[in-house]
């Protein structure tokens, strides 16, 4: 099942939501007892997305790696520390930022982009196939600047603003679960949603219709 | 932009070109080596040495609860010992304000304190401890004995990478307006 699937179903209703977070809480239950096989189950749920939104803040996929396992770590460390205040979900999206951003303060005089590969699904009818007139050649060159131009854009935007909307487009989260991971208002996610995708706009004009 | 469509209305929007980025994700083999460094690194945690910082933060979180009195018996052997060095000195530890009356320390009894750490957070924070103790003074003035009770109000400590806690927690003061400076040492 794709991230964007099992986020859809994730997010498909309340119940289902307080349902996964329930789920979730027993798997962590058990990691607190001692049963460490538990959390192997919470890291196979949560890795993909978890590495989706790192690769995303910083457009490199060896960091975003390192970054993701250096998440898991962190919250295996501090397990005993989890006392369902609020979901494991939130909590380890939580740790999952602020790694990343100690992470680019870091070394924000050193920085690298390495992208993923741009996994192809039937595209038929679809933008890019109109914009490529059929070459297979020509259409992955497209693909393959346009996924440059738009990371670099993507790098350009304030952590912040690049977190919500990282979280909001790609993650697909909604706005009440970015403001609980952020810390802010519902208020300034949506003000920072805006503006982010006024500065993508205006950094991309020269390519965007 | 060499593969760029010079028509603008051939070129993608902003929701296109973000169903992309979408799109981009590492290859199923990605994830086999992901686990297998993630496993080793995993390993790797638990066999470290922890920092000063982490094992005072553990033992604050779970080591305060069952050494409290082991802590008490500490305060109050360390607050005997300064209070007794202080007052057998003369009039620096507890001078009298008043000349016609003298005032001679009997004995000092510090209750057990009650040492709480700050609220659970569950992110790695500095740790700080909250202690309240009750403290009954036994002074011997011209033949008349006075009892002083005091209890102190709450104090913050927060560990040092020496792992004890220095701090001033009372002033002591009578009806004779006869002032002491006591200064326990908690240890974390």
């Amino acid at each position: 099942m794709s991230v964007a699937k099992t986020v859809g179903k994730l997010l498909a209703g309340t119940p289902e939501r307080k349902a996964e977070a329930d789920a979730d809480l027993d798997l962590v239950q058990r990691v607190q007892e001692g049963d460490v096989a538990a959390f192997d189950l919470l890291i196979h749920k949560y890795r993909e997305r978890i590495y989706s939104v790192v690769y995303n803040l910083t457009s490199n996929r060896e960091d975003a790696s390192d970054l993701t396992q250096e998440t898991f770590i962190k919250a295996f460390q501090s397990i005993n520390r989890f006392r369902g205040a609020s979901s494991f979900f939130t909590w380890i999206y939580r740790i999952a930022l602020n790694t990343t951003l100690t992470h680019l303060r870091k070394n924000r005089l050193r920085r690298f982009f390495s992208f993923e590969r741009i996994v192809e699904e039937d595209h038929s009818g679809e933008w890019l196939d109109s914009l490529a007139s059929g070459q297979q050649t020509e259409k992955s060159a497209l693909v393959n600047e346009l996924q440059e131009k738009l990371n670099e854009a993507f790098q350009k935007l304030s952590y912040k603003h690049r977190t919500v909307i990282t979280l909001f487009e790609i993650d697909r989260l909604s706005h009440k679960e970015i403001a609980e991971i952020t810390g802010c208002s519902e208020g300034t996610v949506r003000s920072r949603l805006h503006y982010a995708k006024q500065q993508l706009q205006s950094y991309l004009q020269e390519y965007l219709k | 932009m060499p593969n760029h469509p010079s028509d603008p209305t051939t070129r993608p929007t902003l929701e296109q070109l973000l169903q992309l980025k979408r799109r981009e994700q590492p290859p199923q083999e990605f994830w086999d080596s992901f686990d297998r460094e993630l496993r080793r690194r995993q390993l790797a945690a638990l066999v470290r040495t922890q920092p000063w910082y982490e094992r005072v933060f553990l033992f604050a979180r779970f080591g305060l609860r069952k050494s409290t009195t082991a802590i008490g018996a500490t305060c109050a052997i360390l607050i005997t010992l300064v209070a007794v060095d202080r007052f057998s000195s003369g009039p620096a530890g507890f001078a009298p304000a008043d000349s016609g009356s003298t005032v001679y320390l009997h004995a000092i009894e510090v209750a057990q304190p009650e040492i709480r750490t700050a609220r659970a957070a569950e992110s790695a924070a500095p740790m700080v401890a909250e202690a309240r103790y009750a403290m009954e003074v036994f002074a011997k003035v011209e033949d008349q004995n006075r009892r002083f009770t005091t209890v102190s109000s709450p104090k913050t400590l927060t560990a040092d990478s020496g792992n004890r806690g220095t701090f001033v927690v009372n002033k002591l003061s009578s009806p004779d307006r006869r002032v002491a400076m006591i200064q326990p040492v908690f240890e974390f």
